[in-house]
This record gives structure tokens, sequence and C-alpha cells, in this order.
């Protein structure tokens, strides 16, 4: 044999190794796909990239959680490609077909996940509920109303689904049926605002069910509950466990550990990692544990940095303010934490719906150990103008009239303590104080105009 | 002996025939391989191909459509430069220690609201008038003109900033800018109307009180009437819902200016119509309980002298309303659109005469997909058109797709005498740099079935719109960017697309 026919054979013998090795780490012809994560924070760039590296091609659950993660991300080619790496490897346990379903729906691909999440659906697994929210949810997004109603129902006394059963009910004309559903709701949970409203939009419908009292009723319940509904299927609490476990939110979550340990030293290195991972980015709920931690960690000028970052990039708020004050109370700078206090409580507070009522409470102790009465005196009612309303929106109506009564006291002159307390005698059948309670927020706005129709409601 | 070494003749011949022989095979040998190494080197090729195949990633396949530029349509793209706002009273307050406030120690994250291209003074040029909710801020952007930078200049008086000369060009756009009002609790939208009639304009902002979803009754509607030093500010309603839009109209015929106010809420929302008592006073009055109203785009829908009421609801309830006005104020709701599809994500509601019949139209932008803290387009994202057919029948059309679709406005791009329309989006795959944030469809005798690429940077756009910013005559693009906090993009507050 020549010697160039000796070198091609041993050329050819050492591409069929390497061949064979790229094989041996693909798990097959095909390359793992290179992600699209440059879009995403350090900390969980950093983390689907060892999940990455780390991947076993030969394993079905390995592709199958690479597959949840970039689901997760919104790295849908990714995601789906994952899936059915997964697939040519051998056959799906039902709950990761459950996961490749949750990637198509995701992916936009409705009848292609109602096609894979079927068996999950059908079968006794666990997840069967959920996989029959899920294809009721894609009917819909299909407009496929009646597909969807099966379903729904499929997946049982789920509040979720009920809710959307009832809408479809309503829509299709079945109104009592979808009442029925709605009184099924409200028995099981009282304070279900949700239900309560769409209980009052089947009154209103034109027909056979048409009640304008019942609607009404409904209606004035769902102004004083909270509880809500809101369309969020099981794979939305993976995501959160998800990213929970990785980047940022796990020094995040390590911090606040810490916190309630009070190992406070422990809490702020782990804060500080946790902003360190998420960088450039920057976000108030990273910010807040770190007041929290400084704070309690007898330093109160750190604190004041973060409040001061957290103003400057997302703007003012009720609890930014409240936690300003307590920052400057630590620094003995009594004038700042009411100046601080009072900015507060021109701000109504939102996701820290309490913040409201905390402030005046701070106020009080401020004023009170002041030595000033009568500021004590007026802040306190205010306090319990905010407690007040804090009672009624989570439909404790009893102790609403209770505070809102003390606070009138003080605060005759306020439009909306008599609103409010008028709005709690309403909703006890209290009519002759409610007319009262209007007529005294009219005498201070004539154009109150939900107190116009309060009034009307008990006259 | 001799006689061997003396070959014949006919022996030479042979030798020198078998010299030529192997000499030539020597030179075939040379010049024509074997077949069996011929075979050996293609394999060796075929294996290295193979072999390197399999090391190129799989191209990763998306249904998103890459769209070009129109080739007669041009722009110039330039920024409105945002300056830093935080009120003196927060930076005296929050100063320690006699250590004066450090501004420095933070940017406001990007989170423009709402766009308009308005003349708010009056004097026939037009604004650019822009809702901030990280500064809390609405603010007027005057466009003054360009001006040449001298490089040797800056070269000697702030060389720091040569680079970004050298970058952007010598040509810079001058901008004034006049503060509205601060301190206003992530306002959505300001709407310029003249609401007291004494010549001026005011403008009435509506300020949602938390960007983040919220149920809470922290929604307030103001109004920064306008005097001789600036203006005036008033809170007409509060303790109510977030609140997106206001608009306006005299719907009880009585002369005056009413408002009607969208509060999206969270899962609680309506419409409310605060009815102009004459007096500077406003009583409140809700139409309607629905929640997530973005806009109420008012005009006469019905074509009968008065002035009704759009209204978008949305937060998985996805239908568009009408209040049919019957000349004195009062409404009664009409159903326009409906959709069981909870996720459609409705983004807005504009009113226009797509089709110039003189029945007003409206289009609605599906797209919000913030449920997942990070979204996918959807297959149903993009405009509806809802056209008028008179009557109170509305007719619904899908004529535009674009990934995570947001804001939208009706102008003639093309300068064919119809109507296009303008298309931005939030959450688009921007994963693929080829995905484009804002984009126009192309109306052709009332049909939309073109789509052109606008541009594909920035990204993350809510906001868009059209007018003459820089008094060319030729209408104008402006988008604002809101940021979404979990990806990593280039901040852009506001973008200007120059007609040329």
């Amino acid at each position: 044999m020549s010697l160039s026919r000796v070198v091609l054979l041993i050329i050819v013998v050492a591409e069929l190794i390497l061949i064979g090795m790229r094989y041996q780490e693909n798990g097959g012809f095909s390359a793992p796909v290179k992600s699209r994560v440059n879009k995403l924070e350090r900390g969980n760039r950093v983390a689907v990239r060892q999940m990455e590296a780390d991947l076993d091609t030969h394993s079905i659950q390995d592709w199958v959680n690479l597959g949840q993660v970039y689901t997760t991300f919104a790295l849908m080619p990714e995601a789906e490609y994952c899936f059915r790496r997964a697939g040519k490897l051998g056959n799906l346990t039902l709950e990761q077909q459950f996961k490749y379903g949750i990637c198509l729906s995701r992916r936009g691909k409705m009848e292609k996940a109602i096609e894979i999440v079927l068996p999950v659906a059908n079968s006794n697994n666990e997840l069967a509920v959920h996989a029959n929210q899920q294809i009721g949810f894609d009917y819909l997004r299909l407009d496929l109303r009646l597909e969807a109603e099966k379903y729904l129902r499929k997946a049982g006394a789920d509040p979720i689904s009920e809710l959307s059963l009832a809408r479809i009910l309503i829509r299709e004309n079945r109104v009592s049926e979808a009442i029925s559903v709605l009184d099924g709701l409200i028995t099981r949970d009282p304070n279900s605002m949700r239900a309560h409203q769409m209980r009052s939009w089947a009154y209103e419908i034109p027909g056979d069910t048409y009640d304008e009292h019942e609607a009404s009723i409904s209606y004035d319940n769902s102004m004083h509950t909270s509880g809500m509904i809101i369309i969020y299927p099981l794979s939305r609490d993976w995501d959160e466990e998800m990213v929970a476990g990785m980047g940022a939110a796990k020094h995040l979550a390590a911090s606040s550990i810490a916190l309630q340990k009070g190992e406070y030293e422990n809490a702020i290195n782990e804060g500080e990692l946790a902003l360190e991972m998420i960088a450039p980015l920057w976000r108030p709920g990273y910010a807040t544990p770190m007041i929290d931690a400084h704070l309690a960690n007898d330093e109160p000028v750190k604190a004041l940095a973060y409040v001061a970052k957290w103003l400057i990039h997302d703007g003012e708020s009720a609890r930014l303010w409240e936690l300003a004050g307590d920052a400057f109370l630590a620094m003995d700078d009594e004038n700042k934490a009411e100046a601080a206090w009072l900015r507060g409580t021109r701000i109504r507070a939102s996701k820290t719906f309490q913040a409201n009522a905390e402030i005046y409470h701070k106020l009080v102790q401020l004023y009170q150990a002041q030595g000033n009465p009568e500021k004590a005196t007026i802040y306190h009612a205010w306090h319990q103008y905010e407690s007040g309303k804090l009672q009624w929106r989570d439909n404790n109506i009893r102790e609403a009239i209770v505070s809102f009564t003390k606070a009138s006291v003080v605060l005759a002159q306020e439009e909306q303590v008599w609103f409010y307390l008028a709005e709690s005698q309403r909703a006890l059948n209290d009519r002759t104080s409610a007319r009262a309670a209007y007529e005294k927020c009219l005498l201070l706005n004539e154009h109150h105009g939900r107190a116009i129709v309060g009034l009307s409601l008990v006259n | 002996m001799g006689e061997r070494m003396y070959a014949s003749g006919d022996m030479q011949t042979q030798v020198d025939k078998l010299e030529e022989e192997v000499a030539a095979d020597s030179s075939d040998r040379l010049h024509r391989p074997s077949v069996v190494a011929m075979l050996l080197f293609c394999l060796c090729g075929l294996l290295a191909v193979t072999w390197g195949m399999m090391g190129i990633e799989p191209a990763l396949n998306s249904e998103i459509s890459v769209l070009t530029r129109h080739p007669d349509v041009h722009w110039s793209k330039i920024s409105v430069p945002v300056k830093k706002h935080i009120p003196a009273e927060f930076s005296e307050l929050l100063q320690v220690n006699d250590t004066p406030f450090d501004e420095a120690i933070a940017s406001h994250e990007i989170r423009i609201t709402n766009v308009q291209v308005v003349d708010i003074d009056g004097d026939g040029k037009h604004e650019v008038l822009v809702c901030n909710a990280s500064k809390n801020t609405v603010t007027a952007y005057h466009y003054r003109g360009t001006e040449e930078i001298d490089i040797q200049k800056q070269f000697e008086t702030n060389p720091d900033a040569l680079n970004d000369v050298l970058s952007n060009g010598s040509v810079r756009h001058k901008w004034d800018q006049t503060l509205i009002g601060d301190k206003l609790i992530a306002p959505a939208h300001a709407t310029v109307v003249d609401v007291d009639q004494d010549g001026d304009q005011d403008i009435v902002v509506s300020t949602l009180g938390d960007l983040m979803p919220s149920d809470e009754l922290i929604g307030t509607v103001t109004l920064f009437e306008k005097v001789d030093e600036g203006y005036r500010r008033r809170v007409l309603l509060q303790d109510v819902r977030r609140v997106a839009d206001v608009q306006f109209g005299d719907f009880d015929d009585d002369g005056d200016i009413d408002l009607v106010v969208a509060i999206f809420g969270y899962a609680r929302g309506g419409v409310v119509i605060l009815e102009n008592m004459g007096d500077g006073s406003y009583r409140d009055k809700e139409i309607i309980a629905r929640p997530g109203i973005v806009n109420v785009p008012v005009a006469d829908y019905d074509n009968d002298g008065d002035l009704d009421i759009g209204a978008i609801v949305t937060q998985d309830e996805e239908e568009v309303w009408a209040l049919e006005n019957d000349g004195q104020g009062n409404f009664s709701t009409r159903v326009l659109f409906m959709t069981d599809n909870f996720d459609v994500g409705g983004g807005g509601l504009i009113a226009a005469d797509i089709d110039q019949d003189g029945k007003m139209d409206l289009l609605m932008t599906q797209g919000d997909n913030l449920e997942f803290g990070h979204g996918w387009p959807q297959p149903y994202h993009g405009v509806i058109w809802l056209k008028n057919l008179g009557d109170w029948n509305f007719e619904g059309e899908k004529i535009g797709q674009l990934g995570g679709a947001y804001g939208t406005a009706a102008t003639d791009i093309d300068g064919d005498g119809d109507i296009d329309v303008v298309l931005v989006s939030m959450s688009n795959d921007y994963a693929n740099s080829r995905n484009p944030s804002i984009i126009w469809l192309e109306n052709d005798g009332n049909k939309f079935n073109r789509q052109h690429l606008i541009d594909t940077k920035p990204t993350e756009l809510i906001a868009v719109g059209c007018g003459d910013v820089n008094g060319d005559g030729k209408n104008d693009i402006v988008a604002g960017q809101f940021r979404i906090p979990l990806s990593i993009v280039e901040d852009h507050p506001i973008t200007i697309w120059i007609k040329e």
C-alpha cells in the first residue's frame, strides 16, 4: 500500500473517532442549541450557561429541565428544541409531557400543545386537573368556547377554572348556570371579590335572570371584598420556583432568611450579592430588604442611601417614605422623620397597602413622645380612618364601622370619612345611619357622585 | 560478451520503449492517483464536513417574519435628551449630615408611558408631550432646530465629550423643555384641552398611582390649568383605582367641557364621567364597572350629532364597548367586540377614520403579555381595525401582526392620501436583533397587506405618536420606551423618526 493511502486511511480513522466523540458529546448528530441568554440578567445568564454545560445529552430529564428553564425565560425556540430532543431519546413521563405542552402553549402553538397534554388530562395523574385547565385555557385562546367549557368543567372545583367557566356561560346566555357556579364560589369564599363582581354582571344581562337589585348587591359586595382570582396556572408557580432557585433570587432569599434570624451582616452581604447579580438592572424589590437589614443593623445612613437610589430610580411611594422616616428616627432626626412620614401620607399606598395606616401610627407615636397631644389626636384619627379602609377592603365591615366612627369624631370636615362610614353602614343595611353619613358627606361636597348614588340607594 | 554489451538495435528499441513506458507510467501515477486513493480522499473530506456540521448549533426556527423597509419612505432617527429631575424638597429632605444629596448615585428607570405631538402653547409649532413614570413628571419638549458642533472648540473646551461628538456626528438637535408637573405618581396620559374655555390649553393628567398591578384606590385625575405664570394644579378626582386615560367633550350639551375617565384598576375598573358643573367643580358618575379600561376615545360614532365614548375592557375580559350618548349626557352601553381569548392583552384603543368614509372607526392593539415575567410574541398580537359600518355595526379585522404590540397611531406615512397605521412593540422577541420594534402598515385601497419595517431599535416601546415635530410639514413619529426590568437592552427613552 502506498504511503499516501496509508496517510489517508489514518486520517479517515481519526475523523471517525472524532465524529464518534462528538456524537457522544451531542447525544446524537445534532449539536445542542446555543441559547440567546444575552438578554438575561447576569445571575440568570450564568446559571443557564452552567445548566447547558452540565447537560447530559443522553438524559431525557436533563433535556426536559433545560427546556423548562428556557420556557420560563421565554426562549421558546430553544425550549421546544430541548423537548424535541428529549422525545427522541425515549418516551416522556406524564409530567414531562405536561411541561412540553406548556412550552408549546406559551409559544403560541395551542393545537399542538393540546395534543401533547391530552393524555395527561385523561390520566389519573395528580396533574390531570391542571392539564384539563391548561387545555381549557388553550381552547379559549383559540376562541373555541364550547371546547374550553368541556375541559374547564373537567378541571373541577378550582376557582380559576370556575370563574372562566362562568364567563363562558354568561357569554353563551346560560346565565342561570353561571350564577349557580358563582354562588358556589362565594359560598366557599365570601371574600371572593371577582365572584361577586361577575355575579353582578350576570344579573345585568337582559333576559329571564335580569335582576337589578341582585346586580346592585353583588356590585356593592365586590367593592368591599378583596379575594382575587387571576389566571395563574401551575406553570407560573413552577416559573417562580425556577427563578427563586437561581441567580440573584437565591441570594435575595438568603438575605431575607438571615434577616429573620437576626443575622444582619449576613443579610446585608447576601443582599449586596443579589444586587450585583442583577446589575446593570436594578429593582426596588432588591433594595427594600437592604434598607430593612441596615436599619436592623443600626446603620440608618446606609439605609437612606438605598432609599435615595430607590427614589431616583423608580419614584416615590408611601412605603419609601415610611422607611425614610424610620431611618431618620434612628438617627434621632425627628424633624426629618416627621417630614418624611408627612410626605408619605400624601401618597396612596399600593403594594404595601398598610403603609398609610402605619405611617399615621408612627406620627402618632412621634407626637405623643414630643408631648403634642393635639397633633397626636388628629393623626390618631387619620390612623383610624386608614385602618377602617383596610378593614373595609377585606370585608370586615363591622370593624370598619367602628374605625370610621371614631375617625369621624375628629375628622368631621373630611368628606371621605363620612362617605366610607356611610358605605359601611349601608353594607350592613343600617339605612338610617347611612343616610345621615351620606348627607354629611354631601354637605362638605355636594358634587360627590358616589355619595349621591349611595344616598339614592338608602332613600 | 561484446556481443551482449552491444545489444542489437531491436533490443535497444525495446529497452527504450520499456523505459518510456515506465517513465510514462510513473508520470501517470504522479498526475492521476489511483481510484482507491481518490475514494479515500473524498471520504476524508466528507467526514471532515460531517464533523464540522455536527459542531454547528441548529438554527432556531422562529415564526416571526423578518420585515424590510419601504424603498421610498425614509426617516432619520434622533433621540430626545431626558434630563434627571428630582424635586428640590426631596433632595433637601434626603440630605444627610450636611452632605449634599448625591443625584449621581442612580439614574431614572426608563418608563415613558405616553408621548404625543401636540401644540400646547398655541404658537403653531408642535411640542412632544411626555409622561414619565419614573421621574413622575409631565414634560413638554420644544424642538429648536439644529446646530453644528465646532469640533476644534469641543476638543479645546470639553475633550471628554469629544467621543460623543465623533460617534453621533457634529449636528446637534436643540431642545427646550417645560415641566408641566412633577410629583405625579406614575402618570399614564396627559390630555391637552381648554377645559375652562379661556382660550389657552390646559392639561389634564391621569395617574395610575403605581405602574405595577394594583387594585388599590390610588388613581387620580389632576388638572394643570394654564395661567400667566405657568400652570395651576388641582386634583379633580381621587380615591379611585388606577386611572389610565382622560378624554373630554361636552357630553350633556350645556356648553362646557366635561371629562371622561378610564379607570384601569386591576380587577376592578370602570368609566367615570366628570360632569362640569360650570363653577370649576366636577361631579363624578360611574357609567360602567369593568376592569382594565385603558382608553376612552371620544367621537360621534353614530353620527347623530352628540359625542359618544369608546372603551377597551381588558384584564381577561377583552372587549370593546361603546357608550352611546342620548344627547343629554346619559349613556347606554353596547359591546362592539369581544373575544374569548383572555390572553390577547389589549393594549390600547384609538379612534381614527381609517377608510375616510365619514364614520369613525377604532383601532385596538393586542400584545400586552406581561403576565409572565418574560413574554413571547403570540400569533394574535397586532392590531385590530374595528370598521364602523354605521348604525352601531362594527366589523373587526386584524390588519397587522407584531409580537408584543402596544401603542398605535394612524397617519399618512407614504403621502398617498390614505391613512396608514404605525405600531410599536414592548415585548417582541428581542433576543433576536432582527425583530422589529416599530413598523407601519400600508393602506392600499383600505386593505392592509403589507407591513414595513421602521426600525429594530430601540426596543421595548410602549407609546407612539405622530405629528410634525420639526415644522417641515411632514409627519414624524415619536416613540416612548418602557423598560421591563428583567432583560438587558439599551436605554432610549424618547426616539423620533424624522420623515425625510
